[in-house]
């Protein structure tokens, strides 16, 4: 992170020196649009972190509209082969002994302990200061590591060129991708994810997406009630998504 | 430094300027000049007219030297940090708002403003394999007057730039006013 700061700095004085210049000839215009930058956007701070809880006994069985929702924020194209790119897969779930058999949404699990972060090559694979685990496009080479070490097969890769993304999801061929808490939407100020807001709309409202930091978010205030389980808890990743009735 | 050692040079310096000046390539004046589009040398002039509203975010100038400056900060503060793209003036969303074509409404189309300079200079352009060359729905805040293009109901490009825009699905049955299309369709 201090690596970042220190290039924020050295850019920002660059860019604050050119606008002083320009703004002599120029008119104010251009001083102020340098200097609005400066102050500009809430930045991914490490005072909340972003969690989800779903509540498998509202999921419904063959409903897909979580699915569906995310491909439509996210530009995806909703293929489900062995190589098209998937954010969410819907899984169903049976116990032998009891045949008790439930349906839930698997995605990335935004681990506090990510071990896809721990073996990328390059730093492509991080954890935001809010706990969003993202790939950075910029750097990933497409090595895959980071798919073979998740435990939860999280994470696809985009074999074919991609084209008509959504301006707000940069998403290309030979890069790794997963969900990522629809951080666009997050960024911009918004509060919920498609996939909740889809099955909201189907009336299941079995997800819930919130600060885990904040006791008194809905979905903290959940957890202290009914609890929540991690998938595979004794890996001892601390996910951000918790399932209830698993 | 002795007086006749300085003619010397300067006398060198003179020729090699005269040199230079008579080997000075034609398309490189025509593209200081700005002038665009017109056909004085073997290879197409970049396009540079290509733009809404007066002005860059940033003086003209400074753009075409330093443009690729502030993408690979702001990618940083972005990805990393999270800073809200859409109201980042040098986000590169907000390029290819203001830069798009008329031609095919797009930055990166042979001849389109990012892809002809890129062509000229012989600069590998890659932005473009992940991140849209066509604009997003919400035009930049100093942009007011957006023309606003025939509405395609049935397009789901549409739909889902309308859903990216306001937060939910259109109403197709309804009939979309002009104000609820605004920023979604161009």
């Amino acid at each position: 992170m201090s690596g970042f700061d220190t290039y924020r700095r050295r850019f920002l004085g660059g860019v604050l020196g050119v606008g002083a210049t320009a703004a002599l000839p120029a008119g104010l215009l251009f001083w102020q649009t340098a200097e609005g930058d400066v102050e500009d956007g809430p930045p991914a701070s490490g005072k909340v972190r972003w969690g989800m809880l779903v509540d498998t006994t509202k999921c419904s069985t063959g409903c897909d509209a979580c699915v569906r929702g995310c491909d439509q924020e996210n530009g995806l194209s909703g293929n489900t082969s062995p190589t098209s790119p998937q954010w969410i897969r819907k899984v169903q779930v049976t116990n032998p002994r009891t045949d008790y058999s439930f349906s839930l949404p698997m995605m990335c699990q935004h681990c506090e302990e990510p071990p896809c972060v721990d073996v990328c090559p390059t730093g492509a694979s991080f954890r935001r200061a809010d706990g969003i685990v993202l790939v950075d496009r910029h750097l990933c080479i497409g090595c895959r590591y980071c798919m073979m070490a998740c435990p939860y097969k999280a994470r696809s890769f985009i074999h074919h060129p991609v084209t008509d993304q959504l301006p707000e999801v940069p998403r290309g061929i030979g890069c790794v991708e997963s969900c990522s808490f629809c951080v666009q939407r997050i960024d911009a100020g918004k509060r919920t994810t498609a996939c909740q807001d889809a099955c909201n709309a189907e009336g299941h409202q079995a997800i819930y997406f919130g600060d885990l930091k904040d006791p008194n978010s809905d979905i903290s205030k959940r957890l202290a009630s009914y609890g929540g389980q991690e998938v595979l808890a004794s890996l001892d990743l601390h996910t951000g998504v918790r399932y209830q009735g698993i | 430094m002795s007086t006749r050692f300085r003619r010397t040079w300067g006398r060198w310096l003179a020729l090699a300027a005269l040199a230079l000046a008579g080997f000075a390539p034609v398309p490189l004046q025509a593209a200081g000049s700005g002038v665009s589009g017109t056909q004085t040398s073997r290879v197409p002039l970049p396009n540079v007219s290509d733009a809404k509203g007066e002005h860059c975010v940033m003086p003209t100038e400074w753009m075409r030297k330093n443009h690729m400056e502030l993408l690979l900060h702001h990618r940083m503060t972005a990805v990393h940090e999270g800073d809200n793209q859409a109201a980042d003036k040098f986000s590169i969303i907000n390029c290819v708002n203001c830069h798009a074509s008329a031609k095919d409404n797009s930055v990166a189309g042979p001849g389109d403003f990012c892809q002809s300079c890129h062509a000229y200079a012989a600069v590998k352009i890659t932005c473009f394999q992940c991140h849209s060359s066509k604009p997003s729905g919400a035009p930049p805040a100093f942009h007011p007057v957006v023309p606003q293009g025939p509405v395609d109901k049935t397009s789901s490009a549409t739909v889902m730039r309308y859903q990216a825009f306001h937060g939910r699905m259109p109403n197709l049955d309804a009939k979309l006013s002009a104000k609820d299309l605004a920023g979604v369709m161009r």
